[in-house]
């Protein structure tokens, strides 16, 4: 279903993403004669100094460093292009009425709020896409939350970033009232051996096998997870993988799935249609959505409306 | 440090400490279980209090389906849920599922009732008390499960043994036809 739904997005797009690779095409021709003219100009100057060696290696990298800040400004150029004419296109035809805004994303308090990660140094996120699926709103968008490694070696002080979480974010309304926390982290490979009053142990063992499960509240942490509920998670958690994590907040959901690459951009380098780029964006925004039938959350015979 | 004073001290780990913490744990356990059973009881007082929205509405819309209206009114005999004793409270959660049943068959006869507001607001209300009954229930039976691993395992067994902490049945999870679960065993305990 979803091969030849991706075919049908894709062709929707087809005249946007012709422009796209019309332009791209011309970004291209100018880096790359903008570069040959560059090597060609350090090549020459070289020649004229007698340390060839030294003098044509930092010609080399200057030219280098003029190519890649020139590719750098087009291809922000062709994101631009991409995140304002083809982006929405498709998400407003997966999802009716819902919204694409590429400099907005899930506000901290929100990422702070699920109780999923430790407390990042740095966080950021972008690209986000908001509507509602039948009577569910959601919002998700793309997350990346680091945290600063600081290192005292001989040679001195070392700091870099390492991730705590990079992926998306997906937030939708849940169907049942709950004013507790609820979460579901990977279980690791001690399991449940070092115990706290907040575990929960629930019946279902592929669920169990998966899941750490923490609740600031027992009954309704079961209230939550339903032995239907509990199936679903497990078949959303074998469709992305371990690194699925799910937290029950002030009655919305979060779903927070690792993804290693940057979503919703373009390169002068690369072409959206042959690289498989945009069908990548495609499918990402069509699992993204899906979740909301996947856990059934349009079901309201309870009392939330 | 003297060997015999860390012999000792390994004596008193073993004959105090061991078993104080074991005994602690199944208190704890045991605790657990009558928590949860009070979850149970808090849902089937809140299932008890909607009768009278039941009764009033079978009144109001299908006033002559005498059958559902008794059996309604019969499952509340004028009594508040705290007054009933075990027995009682036994009976009504096996006897309620019926009723409410009974309730829902009677609306596919009458349009207007189905339609009413009053009624989507009671089967909303109604499944929303049963899926946090079951939840209640499923909260029971993990806490005893716990309580008789700790109850019925080597080394806290012999513990359990010696302070007569018996082992505890878990509750069926009442399918929808099925009979409900012997509450009553649970309110005498």
């Amino acid at each position: 279903m979803s091969d030849e739904l991706v075919e049908k997005l894709h062709a929707a797009v087809r005249p946007q993403c012709e422009a796209f690779e019309a332009q791209r095409a011309t970004y291209r021709r100018q880096v790359v004669r903008t570069s040959l003219a560059l090597v060609a100009v350090a090549a020459a100057g070289s020649l004229l100094f007698d340390d060839l060696l030294i003098y044509g290696l930092c010609a080399l990298t200057g030219a280098g460093i003029v190519i890649a800040v020139v590719a750098g400004i087009r291809s922000s150029r062709l994101t631009g292009y991409y995140k304002t004419a083809i982006m929405p296109e498709i998400v407003a035809r997966i999802c009716p009425g819902a919204t694409y805004s590429p400099d907005e994303g899930i506000p901290y308090a929100m990422f702070a709020g699920s109780d999923l990660f430790r407390t990042p140094d740095r966080y950021s996120s972008e690209d986000m896409i908001a509507g509602t699926i039948g009577l569910t709103k959601f919002q998700f968008s793309e997350v990346q939350a680091e945290e600063k490694i600081v290192t005292h070696t001989k040679n001195g002080t070392q700091t870099r970033w390492q991730d705590i979480f990079r992926g998306f974010l997906f937030i939708a309304d849940f169907n049942k009232d709950f004013r507790g926390r609820t979460t579901l982290t990977p279980r690791g490979p001690l399991g449940a051996l070092f115990g706290g009053s907040d575990r929960v142990k629930l019946e279902n063992p592929e669920f169990m096998k998966r899941f750490d499960i923490r609740s600031t509240d027992q009954v309704e942490a079961r209230y939550i997870l339903s032995p239907s509920l509990m199936e679903r998670l497990v078949a959303l958690s074998d469709k992305y993988g371990r690194g699925l994590r799910v937290s029950f907040t002030r009655s919305l959901i979060v779903v927070a799935i690792p993804s290693g690459t940057d979503h919703y951009e373009a390169s002068v380098w690369r072409s959206i249609t042959s690289h498989k780029a945009l069908q990548r964006d495609i499918l990402s925004i069509l699992n993204l959505t899906a979740i909301v039938d996947e856990l059934n959350m349009n079901t309201r015979i309870w009392s939330k409306r | 440090m003297d060997l015999s004073i860390i012999l000792i001290l390994l004596a008193a780990l073993i004959v105090i400490v061991i078993p104080v913490t074991i005994y602690n744990r199944l208190v704890r356990n045991r605790n657990q279980i009558d928590n949860a059973f009070g979850a149970i009881d808090a849902m089937l007082k809140k299932r008890y209090d909607l009768l009278p929205n039941l009764v009033e509405t079978v009144k109001r819309y299908a006033a002559h389906e005498s059958q559902t209206l008794t059996q309604l009114t019969g499952l509340r005999a004028g009594k508040g849920y705290q007054e009933l004793d075990p027995t009682a409270k036994a009976g009504f959660d096996r006897e309620f599922t019926a009723a409410a049943r009974s309730f829902f068959a009677l609306a596919e006869n009458y349009p207007d009732l189905k339609a009413s507001e009053n009624f989507l607001q009671l089967q909303r209300t109604l499944n929303e008390t049963e899926e946090q009954l079951s939840a209640a229930r499923r909260t029971y039976n993990a806490a005893v499960t716990e309580y008789n691993n700790s109850a019925q395992t080597f080394p806290s067994s012999l513990i359990a043994g010696l302070f007569g902490f018996g082992p505890r049945k878990v509750l069926e999870i009442p399918q929808e036809e099925r009979a409900t679960p012997d509450l009553k065993k649970m309110f005498d305990n």
